[in-house]
């Protein structure tokens, strides 16, 4: 299983300076995705189904690589968010018990480097796409500069009320 | 006189007296009469341009040592003077040598007339100094012997080719030279030109200062605030980055999420406490947990529903998730608050930037621009007059030991330059003067030579002629011609063709013939003496002698034995211009001396009775 980031995406942040100063700041292809996800969890709105994997954009990671280094501490998080968006997107009960533990199941590998089944990757690539698409909408056009894109994103996850 | 009465030691004493030639101790030792004598004197009494002179040899035998003395009318106050003391024309013709010409040795007028001899010639020579011109060849000789020497520790290249060699080496090192003197004045002019250029412009920047205030001051520490805040910026956004990648710090919402999740999953007390492997573990038993049967449908259904259960390992996420948020605690996520520092930063880059702008404008309304430009220019100056220094000292400096440090050569430094110029050029001129040298005393030498043989030539000719004119005058000697000198007197007659047919005492008359009309040339007439002249001739040739020497000589002294006098001696008897001396051999050893013809005469027939 791969993670996905589509053409879109990529181009959107593709003219952001990463450089301060005399100094650079090392923004990853990750960190796209990562911003795009996190903005579909926290909404927790997903993209339809696509009929094939490929419309959700390139590949860029195989998921039995794992996270890049600076975010292998935030796979059990991440993994938590899923279940979270997935258990409130299915409208599941805070006390169906039952229901809790099949969906958390079905989502969570433990033998996987990034905590989650297949099943949980494509999903998390369905959330990934539609955050990009609420950042492009809700937000300023592409980024030039990265602390542009820090203040702008910022501000877009502080539109979400607690 | 008889054999041991002292003619040939008063011939050796008048060579000596005449020439002051050295004589060792064995020749003073051969003058001395007895062993008891001490010491000795020769006396010579002579006219030399009408005037008298005394010449006195003092020979101490103990010490083996002559002394002369001279005494002459005209010395001061009169009276004896150390030394021989003659008129230098004289004394520079009275050689070894030139004696033997007229203190005759018998073997000279042998050697004159013998063919294939050089005695004509040397005869010649002598009269004449010819041998100086051979010294003076030999002395050139030596000289340029001594030159080419000398001229060997600075070169030894005397040939045209060793000299045009050399001439390259010295016009190469002048170039050398010549060009580091031309690049040094360059260097100089240019370091001079550089230095008044940078006066000049720092006077510009100064006053452009005074006047505006130093711009680019202000615009340095500007772009010192720019870093500053660059680097800021470049903090806070290192910070925003590291909160953004932690969903945790990323959003309280999310965090809330989370928290909520796993509070959830507490309530709900999942994990359960029998987990997913409890299950998949049961159905393999035969019993359940409640002792009823499990078969095969029992089984099959517990394995599906185990599935719903949460594995150990999948709870192990979740209590990671736990941890984490455990680990955070209660305080807010950081990155909105990274995000405001980045804000802050990026303000202030803003502000600065402005100001920049602002500055900018100063600068291109002041012409500060062109200041800049100028102190790039002064910075640029500052280094190419340290480095035209540098070449300067490189070329110009006369310490040794920094020539060494700065691998000075030859190529690069005037002083070593020009010494380098000086042995080339010393070189050159020594060969070029040993050349010149050599070329000139080869051509001298040559010249001398030519000039000896020459003059030798001439005066053969002038010699023979004379010779001739005096033979041509003497009675029996008119038909005899001398046809040639070459070394020796080659004679010709109407009558003979050859030495052959010419009797010994005209042989003989030819050789005093030809020494008198040499003697002749000389600067002052001088004697003959001659010792036993006669003794080897027959009588016949006595007589034919007798008959020409009167008219060859003015003065003649002649030593003969008593047995000369027949058909020699008696010849002179009857002419008035002859002195008689006989010196006699008595009982006791002692010498007497009777003069006159009779006394003369006796001694040679002391049987006769007068």
């Amino acid at each position: 299983m791969v993670f996905r980031l589509s053409d879109s995406a990529a181009a959107h942040f593709s003219k952001m300076d990463t450089r301060v100063g005399s100094s650079k700041i090392d923004f990853l292809k990750f960190d796209m995705y990562y911003a795009c996800l996190m903005i579909g969890l926290l909404r927790q709105s997903i993209v339809q189904e696509p009929d094939t994997a490929s419309e959700l954009g390139e590949t860029f990671l195989p998921s039995d690589v794992g996270y890049p280094g600076p975010f292998r501490n935030a796979a059990d998080l991440i993994a938590g968010l899923l279940i979270e968006a997935e258990l409130k997107r299915k409208n599941i009960g805070y006390t169906d018990r039952a229901e809790i533990e099949s969906q958390t199941t079905s989502l969570l590998e433990p033998n996987s480097p990034v905590r989650l089944s297949d099943r949980g990757i494509r999903l998390l690539n369905r959330y990934a796409a539609r955050g990009f698409e609420i950042l492009r909408t809700e937000t300023m056009a592409a980024p030039r500069s990265i602390a542009e894109f820090f203040m702008a994103y910022e501000a877009l996850i502080q539109k979400e009320p607690l | 006189m008889p054999n041991g009465t002292g003619k040939t030691t008063t011939m050796k004493l008048l060579r000596a007296i005449f020439t002051n030639e050295p004589l060792s101790p064995e020749d003073i030792n051969s003058f001395r009469a007895s062993t008891e004598d001490k010491s000795g004197q020769f006396i010579l009494g002579l006219e030399l341009d009408e005037i008298p002179y005394r010449l006195r040899m003092e020979l101490d035998y103990l010490k083996g040592t002559v002394s002369y003395f001279t005494t002459r009318p005209a010395t001061q106050g009169g009276g004896e003077e150390p030394g021989l003391v003659f008129p230098p024309e004289l004394k520079m013709l009275l050689t070894k040598r030139f004696a033997s010409l007229f203190i005759f040795d018998g073997e000279l007028a042998k050697g004159i007339r013998d063919q294939g001899g050089r005695e004509a010639d040397e005869a010649i020579r002598t009269l004449y100094r010819l041998n100086e011109l051979s010294t003076l060849r030999n002395r050139v000789s030596q000289v340029l012997s001594q030159e080419q020497n000398a001229a060997k520790h600075v070169t030894s290249a005397t040939s045209k080719q060793g000299v045009a060699l050399l001439q390259t080496h010295r016009d190469n090192a002048k170039r050398v030279r010549d060009k580091l003197n031309s690049d040094l004045k360059q260097s100089r002019k240019e370091l001079s030109e550089k230095k008044d250029e940078l006066d000049e412009i720092n006077l510009t920047v100064e006053q452009f200062i005074k006047k505006n205030g130093d711009i680019e001051q202000e615009r340095d520490a500007l772009d010192l605030r720019i870093t500053d805040v660059d680097n800021l910026l470049f903090n806070a956004v290192s910070n925003c980055m590291n909160d953004y990648r932690s969903p945790a710090k990323l959003s309280e919402k999310l965090k809330n999420r989370m928290t909520g999740l796993a509070t959830n999953f507490t309530t709900l007390q999942l994990p359960k406490t029998t987990s997913r492997d409890f299950f998949t573990e049961l159905s393999n038993e035969e019993l359940c947990i409640c002792g009823r049967k499990i078969g095969d449908h029992e089984k099959g259904e517990i394995v599906r529903r185990a599935d719903s259960y949460l594995a150990e390992d999948q709870i192990s996420i979740i209590v990671g998730m736990k941890r984490t948020l455990n680990e955070l605690g209660p305080i807010a996520p950081s990155f909105p608050v990274a995000v405001s520092s980045v804000r802050d930063a990026a303000k202030s880059r803003k502000s600065v930037e402005r100001e920049r702008d602002v500055l900018l404008k100063k600068i291109e309304d002041s012409g500060d621009a062109s200041v800049a430009d100028l102190k790039q220019r002064i910075a640029t100056l500052k280094s190419e007059l340290t480095t035209i220094e540098a070449r300067i000292r490189h070329i110009s400096t006369t310490d040794p030991q920094e020539q060494r440090s700065s691998g000075c050569d030859e190529k690069s430094n005037l002083s070593l330059a020009k010494r380098e110029y000086e042995i080339k050029k010393e070189a050159y001129v020594k060969a070029t003067k040993t050349e010149q040298f050599t070329a000139q005393a080869e051509k001298l030498v040559s010249d001398l030579a030519q000039i000896e043989q020459t003059a030798l030539r001439s005066l053969r000719e002038t010699v023979r002629q004379q010779t001739n004119e005096k033979l041509k005058s003497l009675v029996l000697m008119h038909e005899l011609e001398v046809s040639r000198i070459d070394g020796a007197i080659s004679l010709s007659s109407d009558r003979f063709d050859s030495h052959a047919g010419v009797s010994e005492g005209q042989s003989l008359s030819v050789a005093y013939a030809f020494l008198t009309s040499l003697l002749s040339a000389a600067a002052y007439e001088l004697p003959f003496i001659v010792d036993s002249p006669a003794v080897s001739l027959d009588l016949d040739v006595r007589r034919e002698v007798v008959k020409i020497i009167p008219n060859l000589f003015d003065q003649m002294v002649m030593f003969v034995l008593s047995s000369e006098q027949a058909g020699f001696s008696e010849g002179f008897f009857d002419r008035p211009d002859t002195k008689f001396i006989d010196l006699s051999l008595q009982e006791d050893q002692s010498i007497e001396l009777s003069y006159g013809k009779e006394a003369f005469r006796r001694a040679a027939h002391p049987n006769e009775v007068s």
